[in-house]
């Protein structure tokens, strides 16, 4: 079985994008479009294997988002790794404390994306 | 002799036949014995026996007087007649006497003789004879004798020197009084009754009780003399006033006193002029003292006790009645005026200040004179004292309005009527070029420049309109010609009568005021000068910030569409979206590269931002250089293979750990390394190098195949947003920020960044950074402040430690990145402290309170406050352009005793 990946970023296309390239490497992807939207996917659907999440959202920003997953026990588990356009290292540092698995800069290298993410769920693989 | 007694008892007893045989004999022994003359002779007065002690007294043998009548031989021309009369009355009479009598021996020798002549009875009562007793009393009488003299000289004295006498048996009350003490009171020596009565019948009734208390003292043993001035009144009707004065000089058993003698003084006349000053005084206010200096009481005028609010019996006359009321702070000068007046005579008279009754000190004015015995020694001293308070209050606040006046900034003139001044005070004289002293008596017109005369008159004519003085401003010339700009106040000076009698003016120089005026303006305008500055530094700070926000979301925003257009061009080359062609693929590449160059044109841009803003967070450690090479590699692997580049890779053996911040080198090396991509031609090499500088450092040189500049493009090569012109390579793109970036943060590193370039051979861009030894880090650290001509100011080193951090002794570092500045330098040691140099800094306090609370926001504000105690210390603070010898002694010093407690 795929592992699932859930992207939620809003910029639709860049989500578009990702997805293509992530299922062309074997993942199954959910995206939403903005982060309240990524919270109810992470709650009602399948819980995903992994997360990729955007930190720059109208509604819920990314760290916001990742503190409402933290604090579910559903969902504590998942990494979630932070895709962002803010290169601040502030920014990154933030997201670790935070229990992210990774913060990566855009534009991403799609390889070095695949490969954390291979790397999160493989870290999960002992709990399973 | 016993022979001899025996016989002359036998005819002694023969004719006393009324005594016993016995009894005679007996008395025949004690005549024979005795050291006194014994003479027996009969009714005649005929010697019939002497005994030896006769002898021995009047040098006659027994033999030699037999018969004889001893007074013919014993009395001389010196014997008193009258003794020598009643002795022989009654031995004529047949009784017996007793006298004292002056006699003469046989060697002519005078003696003083008690004798007693009892006569010799028979049993009928017949005078047989006498017998003579005869002492030797020389000696005592003539003591007597002598003191009679003396008491008759003594009376002599004392009738001479107008003493009355008195002589008391107080018994009795019997009272010898002398002719003299009669006479005082106008009474003869017969009129005057030898009674104590007499005495009480004179005396004033107001003295009787202190007289009888004073006498009393005396007889009670209080007083050692009796002494008492009273009045007594005289036969005539008027007062005498006499110093009585005496002594008890014979007491009973039981200690009473028996018998008293004194003497009366008449002091009426000194006592008449003691009240008539008194009565004088009374009238001006003037008070008398009298102190005895020996016995220390001090005579103090019932006035002299008014003027203090005191009746006269309430203070005691003595000196310690004077000192307790004299204030503290004039008794020295009391002492030194009194200490002057007795030793070298000046003049005793001074201004001090008593205590009056009600509390308050009133000031007075005293004169005294001194009475001074033979040797100089001060005996007695007396003088007056007068009530000076209300002038000397008025002389005070007179001098205080003079010390005013002497001491005002201002000039103040007062001028006659007649236009002449009369007094100036320093200031004035000061003002207008005058010695002190120089302007009295000269005209005030010399001071009024010709055109401001005029002006002055109307000036001084508004004097009087209304209650406040007219104030104007004009000019003064000066002694030396030179004008003044003066502002004045004038009035009148009234007289004591109320008119007017002058003018007084005060001149204010306004040159200076004007000046002042104008100082205190620009501080005013400097202070709003300071005010907007700081208003407008903060808006530019602001600015700043916004524009440093810009750009940080510019280049976010930037970034996500390059995001997607990188990755759809990327997906698409990765044939996900389907078969593409080799001519598509190449296009594609051409995007790519364009928007990699896109991405690293907006970092640029943002890194020099946040350079500028100083923003950029500098975290450095010991770093192992391959590291580094590794962390870029890949990306410019894939750089040079766009643009078929090889890239070649050296690292020299046994390098030391550098103390670098590892991103910013990595960025250093990629800036460069893309450069020189950028720049070279397809297939040329490009090779990144690491190796040691002979100055110790660790120089990495980044090597390219590329056109080479000319010299003059050097110079501007790491100007920031110059690009040099490249006809060479139409397609490269960007600000040309990459090497100023690159220089920025060498230079955060402690590096140096050189060039070497030859024209169409191609460059050499090397850089240094210091090998992790704190040597080096610290003259790194100095040198490149020195570097900086714009950093006056001080160099500081502080000791930093969190308490509860030795877990975690990143995080120490990762603070310290976040709340100092890029270009300060901390150097953990093993025990997760560090050691933070900065630099320049003003007061080295501020620094470390700035620090402390950035420290505690940067805290609070990361997401798991650690809430740490922060520990610093201050090393010191040093001119870094006077100390730095100092400075980095210091610095080691701490760094190495640091390491060694490591």
């Amino acid at each position: 079985m795929a592992d699932r990946i859930l992207i939620i970023d809003d910029e639709a296309t860049l989500s578009a994008v990702l997805s293509i390239r992530l299922q062309a490497t074997g993942f199954e992807t959910e995206v939403a479009n903005h982060g309240s939207a990524g919270l109810a996917a992470a709650s009602l659907l399948p819980v995903p294997d992994a997360i990729v999440l955007d930190v720059r959202m109208p509604d819920l920003d990314g760290f916001e988002v990742n503190l409402h997953l933290k604090s579910n026990p559903r969902t504590a588990q998942i990494p979630v790794i932070f895709l962002s356009a803010n290169v601040q290292d502030s920014a990154r540092r933030t997201a670790i404390a935070a229990g992210a698995y990774a913060y990566l800069k855009k534009p991403y290298d799609p390889i070095e994306v695949i490969q954390t993410l291979r790397d999160a769920i493989q870290a999960r693989q002992p709990s399973r | 002799m016993p022979n001899f007694v025996s016989d002359q008892n036998l005819t002694i007893g023969s004719k006393m036949q009324s005594r016993s045989v016995e009894e005679v004999r007996r008395l025949a022994i004690v005549a024979e014995l005795t050291t006194n003359a014994v003479i027996i002779t009969d009714q005649h007065k005929k010697i019939l026996w002497v005994n030896d002690g006769f002898t021995r007294i009047t040098g006659f043998e027994h033999d030699e007087v037999l018969g004889l009548n001893p007074g013919r031989f014993l009395q001389c021309p010196e014997s008193d007649p009258e003794t020598t009369r009643r002795m022989s009355n009654a031995i004529n009479n047949g009784e017996g006497c007793r006298v004292e009598l002056l006699n003469q021996g046989k060697d002519g020798r005078r003696y003083w003789l008690d004798i007693d002549i009892q006569p010799l009875l028979d049993e009928s009562g017949q005078i047989t004879g006498f017998v003579a007793v005869e002492s030797e009393i020389t000696a005592l009488v003539e003591a007597r004798l002598r003191a009679e003299a003396a008491e008759r000289r003594q009376r002599l004295v004392v009738d001479g020197a107008d003493l009355g006498t008195w002589d008391w048996h107080i018994p009795s009350g019997e009272v010898t009084f002398n002719k003299r003490w009669c006479e005082m009171l106008g009474y003869k020596h017969e009129e005057v009754e030898s009674d104590v009565g007499s005495w009480e019948m004179v005396i004033h009734p107001e003295d009787h009780e202190p007289a009888m208390n004073a006498l009393t003292e005396h007889f009670e043993g209080r007083s050692d003399i009796y002494r008492f001035e009273h009045r007594l009144k005289h036969r005539d009707g008027s007062i005498v006033w006499v110093l009585d004065s005496g002594r008890v000089y014979e007491w009973d058993a039981e200690n009473n006193p028996i018998r008293m003698a004194g003497i009366h003084l008449d002091v009426t006349e000194r006592r008449l002029a003691e009240e008539r000053f008194e009565l004088a005084a009374t009238g001006s206010s003037v008070g008398i003292w009298d102190w005895n200096i020996d016995s220390g009481s001090k005579y103090l005028s019932p006035r002299w006790k008014s003027m203090l609010g005191y009746e006269d019996h309430e203070l005691k006359n003595c000196f310690d009645t004077w000192t307790r009321l004299l204030h503290p702070d004039d008794r020295e000068r009391c002492e030194t005026v009194a200490e002057a007046h007795f030793k070298q005579r000046i003049p005793y008279e001074l201004d001090y200040r008593l205590r009056h009754k009600h509390g308050e000190y009133r000031w007075f004015h005293v004169r005294g004179q001194a009475v001074w015995n033979a040797d100089g020694t001060p005996l007695r001293m007396a003088g007056s004292l007068e009530d000076i308070h209300e002038r000397k209050s008025l002389e005070l606040s007179r001098g205080r309005l003079a010390s005013i006046v002497e001491a005002s900034e201002d000039a103040i003139l007062s001028i006659s009527l007649e236009g002449v001044i009369r007094i100036a005070n320093p200031s004035a004289a000061a003002m207008f070029g005058f010695e002190p002293g120089q302007l009295a008596g000269k005209y005030e017109s010399i001071l009024i420049p010709e055109d401001c005369r005029q002006s002055e008159l109307n000036a001084v004519n508004r004097i009087g309109e209304s209650t406040r003085s007219p104030q104007y401003e004009t000019r003064r010339v000066r002694r030396d010609g030179k004008e003044v700009e003066v502002s004045i106040v004038a009035s009148h000076i009234f007289d004591e009568n109320g008119k007017i009698s002058g003018l007084a003016k005060i001149i204010r120089d306004i040159t200076d005021r004007r000046e002042k005026t104008a100082l205190q303006e620009s501080h005013r305008e400097l202070a709003q000068l300071n005010g907007l500055l700081a208003n407008q530094n903060q808006k530019l700070e602001e600015m700043s910030d916004r524009a440093h926000r810009f750009v940080d979301d510019v280049s976010h925003e930037f970034r996500t569409p390059l995001t997607v257009i990188k990755e759809y061009t990327s997906i698409i080359m990765d044939g996900l979206g389907g078969d593409v062609s080799e001519q598509q693929q190449d296009w594609l590449r051409t995007i790519d590269v364009a928007t990699v160059d896109l991405n690293t044109m907006v970092e640029d841009f943002l890194d020099s931002s946040k350079l500028r803003a100083g923003r950029l967070r500098v975290d450095r450690r010991p770093v192992n250089i391959r590291k580094v090479f590794d962390g870029v590699r890949l990306m410019l692997e894939r750089k040079a293979q766009a643009r078929q580049i090889r890239l070649v890779e050296r690292i020299a053996l046994g390098l030391p750990t550098v103390f670098a911040d590892e991103e910013k080198v990595r960025r250093i090396i990629m800036n460069l390394a893309t450069n020189a991509i950028k720049f070279s031609p397809t297939g040329s090499e490009i090779c990144i190098s690491a190796d040691r500088a002979n100055t110790g450092d660790v120089e990495i040189t980044i090597t390219d195949q590329g056109q080479g500049l000319s010299a003059s493009d050097l110079g501007l090569l790491f100007e920031r947003f110059k690009q040099l012109p490249n006809a060479m390579s139409p397609s490269v793109k960007g600000f040309g920020l990459g090497l100023n970036i690159a220089r920025q943060l060498v230079w955060l590193n402690l590096g140096k960044i050189s060039v070497e370039s030859t024209l169409g051979e191609g460059s050499a861009f090397r850089f240094t950074l210091p090998p992790s030894e704190p040597e080096i880090i610290v003259d790194r650290f100095l040198d490149r402040l020195h570097e900086c001509e714009d950093c006056p100011g001080r160099i500081g080193a502080l000791h930093i430690g969190l308490a509860n951090a030795n877990s975690n002794p990143s995080l120490l570092q990762h603070l310290l990145g976040v709340s100092t500045r890029p270009s300060d330098i901390s150097l953990l040691d093993r025990d997760g402290r560090a050691c933070l140099l900065f630099g320049p800094t003003g007061s080295i306090e501020k620094w470390v309170k700035r620090l402390e609370s950035e420290f505690h926001e940067s805290d609070s504000l990361s997401s798991e406050p650690l809430h740490h105690d922060l520990e610093i210390k201050i090393i010191g603070s040093w001119s870094f352009i006077d100390e730095r010898d100092i400075a980095r002694s210091s610095l080691l010093a701490h760094i190495h005793r640091d390491r060694h407690h490591g």
